[in-house]
């Protein structure tokens, strides 16, 4: 084995990764896919706060089932605020909008949409299959405006 | 600009126009750097593939916003990178990560590795079992720079490694395995020429 180059091994390696471990070709599939979920025509609402991603005084803060996840979204002036319970594999969604007046509003997964309860700024739905959202909302004033996807 | 930016830079701007075999092609480029990232960071298989299906809906999101192409292979590392982490810290399997050792974002070293025993070839199984022995931060970089052996400081960069270090770590690396290799009493068999 001594004799063996780097290069040899390196490519001797890739051999048994590609064996091991290869890429499923359904995540082609879904990434080809994605590209069919672009919105041009909404305005989109940039992530900028996810308590998953927060550390608590250098411990990692672990959470059970049943703990609220909070995720924020804003572009401009306005501000999605996402509380999301873990329910086993489905997610229970709680939203407050603000700055802006809600006309209509949707949960949106790659495959499917999820109508919600609307009640003044907050909107609900309960039951989402965990994995990918994104909220849309379509304004009192017509605008559309879309989240950015996160996987809950 | 080298010619892979430059194919990079063509695809992307057709992509951005609304070019969905641009973007096909963006994609084949990518994704199996992207898996090797997500599994370098000890993902299961079903996380691994959410994670790189949330990147590639976050490169939708802002294809009209990167404007400089020779950074897609950054950005792209960098955002699956950061969603593996999420990942670890929802699941509280991140350990803490030392001052001195912040580039590596350590994973949970006792994420079940994976079974030498589908290896048909006794060969590469010893190999594979070699490869498990080593140290973390040299097991994730050879599993990203066998799915991508150019652009290496682009991505070296997004995982926070010094740009420039990466031959020599990988070369360091490589080093160590073949002698995990050596100490294992079959390396007679990975040595001389008796391929199939």
């Amino acid at each position: 084995m001594s004799g063996i180059g780097d290069e040899e091994l390196f490519e001797r390696l890739r051999t048994v990764v590609d064996e091991v471990d290869p890429m499923p070709e359904t995540l082609l599939a879904s990434a080809r896919a994605a590209f069919g979920l672009r919105r041009l025509d909404a305005e989109l609402a940039e992530l900028v706060r996810d308590t998953a991603e927060e550390e608590r005084g250098g411990l990692i803060a672990v959470r059970g089932e049943g703990d609220a996840r909070l995720i924020s979204f804003e572009t401009g002036q306005i501000a999605v605020e996402l509380q999301v319970t873990e329910r086993g594999i489905v997610r229970d969604l709680v939203a407050q909008i603000s700055g802006v007046d809600i006309g209509s509003a949707e949960v949106e997964t790659p495959s499917s949409r999820y109508p919600v309860e609307l009640e003044d700024s907050v909107i609900s739905v309960d039951g989402v299959p965990a994995g990918h959202l994104r909220i849309h909302v379509h304004t009192a004033q017509g605008r559309d405006l879309v989240t950015s996807w996160v996987r809950v | 600009m080298t010619d892979t930016f430059r194919a990079t830079a063509v695809l992307l701007a057709h992509a951005t126009a609304g070019d969905q075999r641009a973007w096909d092609a963006l994609v084949e480029q990518h994704a199996r750097l992207l898996w090797a990232v997500a599994r370098s960071y000890r993902l299961d298989q079903a996380d691994a593939a959410d994670v790189v299906q949330t990147t590639w809906l976050r490169l939708v999101e802002h294809l009209d916003r990167i404007e400089d192409p020779s950074r897609l292979v950054g950005w792209l590392v960098t955002t699956t990178r950061r969603e593996c982490l999420r990942v670890l810290r929802r699941s509280g399997r991140e350990r803490l990560v030392s001052a001195d050792e912040g580039t590596l974002d350590i994973a949970d070293e006792a994420a079940p590795p994976l079974d030498a025993g589908l290896i048909n070839d006794e060969r590469n199984a010893e190999l594979w079992r070699a490869f498990g022995q080593l140290p973390e931060r040299c097991q994730r970089l050879l599993r990203i720079a066998v799915a991508m052996p150019k652009a290496y400081d682009e991505v070296s960069a997004a995982l926070g490694m010094p740009v420039g270090s990466i031959g020599p770590t990988r070369a360091r690396c490589l080093t160590r395995l073949r002698a995990l290799l050596d100490g294992t009493g079959l390396a007679g068999g990975l040595d001389t020429g008796a391929r199939p």
